[in-house]
C-alpha cells in the first residue's frame, strides 16, 4: 500500500484502540513510483499529528519513516527505537477506553449536585 | 465599480428584489439561485428561479440559514451544465463553494456568485419560535427583523434580538463576501444597499459609480468585536484540551447521527465510510474485546468518527457551524471544528476559501516541505 493512500482514520483506529504507536513507512522522498505519493503521506501526517496534538492525544506516538522495501536493516532498527521510545511513554492512555470515557465530566450535561450520605 | 441601490421609503428587501429581477431580465443570467421566505415567514428555502415575478419574497439578507447552499450549487453545477446561473450566497457559504470546486465537486463555468454581507443567522427553531411571537404580516416581519439586524451593525457584540445567534456566526471573522462576482452589503450603507460589480455590468444595469466611505470602517469595528470572540473561544478550548479525556467529555452523549457531516458542505463524500460496514465488525470481535478490558462502551466508534471527520474537513473548515446547528445533541462543533481547523490552517498557511488559485494543501506538496 502506497503511504499516500493512508486515510489517517487507519491510524487513528489503532491508536483509539489503544495501540501504543504507529509506524507508517513509505518509500524515500524521490522514490515514489507514483510520483508524489509520499509527499502527500507526509502533508497527510502532518495535519493528523498537528490534529492529535491539539485534543490531547501524544502525536509522538506517530512517527512516519522512510524505508525502502530492501532496507531490513533500516526497518529493524527503526523499529527498535520506536519500541524503546514508545516504553518510554509508557502506555496509551486508549488501552483503557472505558476508564477515558469515565473521567469525563460531562461537559454541557446539568450539574448533578452531590449530598453528603446521612 | 462601487454603487448603492437605493432603497425607497427604507424598503431595502424591495431594492433587493429589484435588482434580482434585473440580472433575469437583462439576461445577467437566466436562472438564479436565491433564499425565499415561506409564506408563514418562519423559515426559508432555497429556490432555482427562472421568472422574476417568483423573487416576491426573496432574502437573501434572512437571518436564518437551514442548508449550506454551496451543496445546492454543487449539484446544479458539478456536471458541467455551462448555464448562466447566479447564485445568492451567504460569504460562508461562498467559502465552502470554493472548497468545493477546488475538491471537484462543483464548477464555476458560467457561474455568476453573488454575495450578500452576513449580519449573523439564528437557528431556525429559535427564529421560527421569535417570527410566531411578532405581530403583523409576514413580510413586516421579515422587514422588521431585518431593520433590527442593520441597527445592531453599530453595536457589534450586542445581539440585536431577543434570541442568540449561531455559535458560529458569533465568532465568525469573514462576514463580507471574499470572492464574489456581485456584492450586495448592508455595512456601512444608510438607505440603500452597497453594490460593488464590474463595471461594465454596472452600466447594463444602469448603475451609477458612488462610494460608501463608512463602509470599511463599520466592518472593522464588527471584525475587532467578533476577533475577541473568537479568540476568547479559541483560548478557553485549548485550554481545556490536556489529554484525550478532555476531548472525549466534549463528544460523550453524541449518538452517532451522521447529521453532521450531512449538515457539512466540505464533508462531500457520496457515502461515508462510517456509514458503511468498514467498522461494524462482527458480533464476535465486541465480545473478544470486551474478554479483555472487562467493560466496553457502546457504540465503539465516537472519537474515531470526530477525529476521522477532523482530519477529512479541518484543513477546509469555512466555520458555518452546520455541524453544530444540526446537532441533535447540540455538541461543541463549532467550537472542536473552528479551533482545531484554525491550528491546522494557520500551521499550513492555508486560509479556506480565499482563492480559487491556492491549491489545497493536502492535494499539493513542495519539493521542500516545512
Amino acid at each position: 500500500m502506497c503511504s499516500g493512500s493512508i486515510d489517517p482514520v487507519y491510524v487513528l483506529k489503532a491508536l483509539l484502540d489503544g495501540a501504543d504507536g504507529v509506524l507508517i513507512g513509505g518509500c524515500h522522498l524521490g522514490n515514489c513510483h507514483y510520483q508524489d505519493g509520499n509527499y502527500k503521506a507526509m502533508r497527510r501526517v502532518e495535519v493528523l499529528k498537528n490534529i492529535l496534538r491539539q485534543v490531547g492525544i501524544d502525536e509522538e506516538r506517530v512517527w512516519l519513516r522512510w524505508i525502502d522495501a530492501s532496507e531490513g536493516g533500516l526497518f529493524s532498527e527503526t523499529v527498535q527505537q520506536m519500541v524503546v521510545e514508545l516504553q518510554a511513554k509508557g502506555p496509551n492512555p486508549m488501552r483503557k477506553p472505558w476508564q477515558v470515557w469515565q473521567e469525563t465530566v460531562g461537559y454541557r450535561l446539568p450539574a448533578v449536585e452531590s449530598k453528603p450520605k446521612k | 465599480m462601487e454603487a448603492v441601490l437605493k432603497a425607497e421609503e427604507g424598503d431595502i428587501l424591495g431594492a433587493l428584489r429589484n435588482f434580482l429581477s434585473k440580472l433575469l431580465e437583462e439576461g445577467v443570467v437566466d436562472y438564479l439561485l436565491v433564499p425565499v421566505e415561506m409564506s408563514h415567514g418562519r423559515t426559508l428555502t432555497q429556490t432555482l428561479v427562472k421568472d422574476p415575478a417568483h423573487l416576491d419574497k426573496a432574502n437573501p439578507f434572512s437571518p436564518v440559514m437551514p442548508v449550506s447552499s454551496a451543496v445546492i450549487v454543487s449539484q446544479l453545477t458539478v456536471d458541467k451544465s455551462g448555464k448562466k446561473l447566479g447564485a445568492v450566497l451567504k460569504p460562508c457559504e461562498i467559502r465552502a463553494l470554493i472548497e468545493l470546486v477546488k475538491l471537484g465537486q462543483a464548477s464555476m463555468e458560467n457561474l455568476v456568485i453573488i454575495g450578500t454581507d452576513c449580519l449573523g443567522t439564528y437557528e431556525v427553531e429559535d427564529y421560527a419560535k421569535l417570527i410566531d411571537e411578532m405581530e403583523g404580516t409576514a413580510e413586516e416581519k421579515g422587514a422588521q427583523v431585518l431593520a433590527k439586524m442593520r441597527q445592531g451593525i453599530a453595536k457589534p457584540g450586542t445581539e440585536p434580538l431577543p434570541i442568540s445567534l449561531r455559535p458560529a456566526c458569533k465568532m465568525c471573522n469573514s462576514f463580507t463576501p471574499l470572492l464574489a462576482d456581485i456584492t450586495l452589503g448592508l455595512f456601512g450603507v444608510k438607505g440603500g444597499i452597497f453594490t460593488s460589480l464590474e463595471s461594465e455590468l454596472a452600466e447594463k444595469l444602469g448603475l451609477k459609480a458612488k462610494e460608501t466611505p463608512g463602509r470599511q470602517e463599520a466592518i472593522t469595528k464588527v471584525l475587532d468585536s467578533r476577533t475577541q470572540a473568537r479568540e476568547q473561544v479559541f483560548a478557553e478550548f485549548q485550554g481545556k484540551m490536556k489529554t484525550i479525556v478532555d476531548f472525549a467529555d466534549c463528544l460523550d452523549t453524541c449518538i452517532l447521527c451522521y447529521a453532521c457531516s450531512s449538515a457539512c458542505p466540505i464533508c462531500y463524500c457520496r457515502v461515508c465510510f462510517f456509514r458503511t460496514d468498514t467498522f461494524e465488525p462482527e458480533s464476535e470481535r465486541y465480545y473478544r474485546w470486551v474478554d479483555r478490558e472487562g467493560v466496553l462502551r457502546m457504540p465503539t466508534e465516537i472519537l474515531l468518527y470526530h477525529l476521522t471527520r477532523l482530519n477529512h474537513v479541518a484543513v477546509s473548515c469555512c466555520g458555518c457551524g452546520m455541524c453544530e446547528s444540526a446537532c441533535p445533541r447540540k455538541l461543541p462543533l463549532t467550537t472542536i471544528f473552528q479551533t482545531v481547523g484554525d491550528g491546522v490552517q494557520k500551521a499550513l498557511n492555508y486560509v479556506p476559501g480565499r482563492s480559487l488559485e491556492e491549491e489545497i494543501p493536502l492535494a499539493t506538496f513542495r519539493e521542500v516541505e516545512v
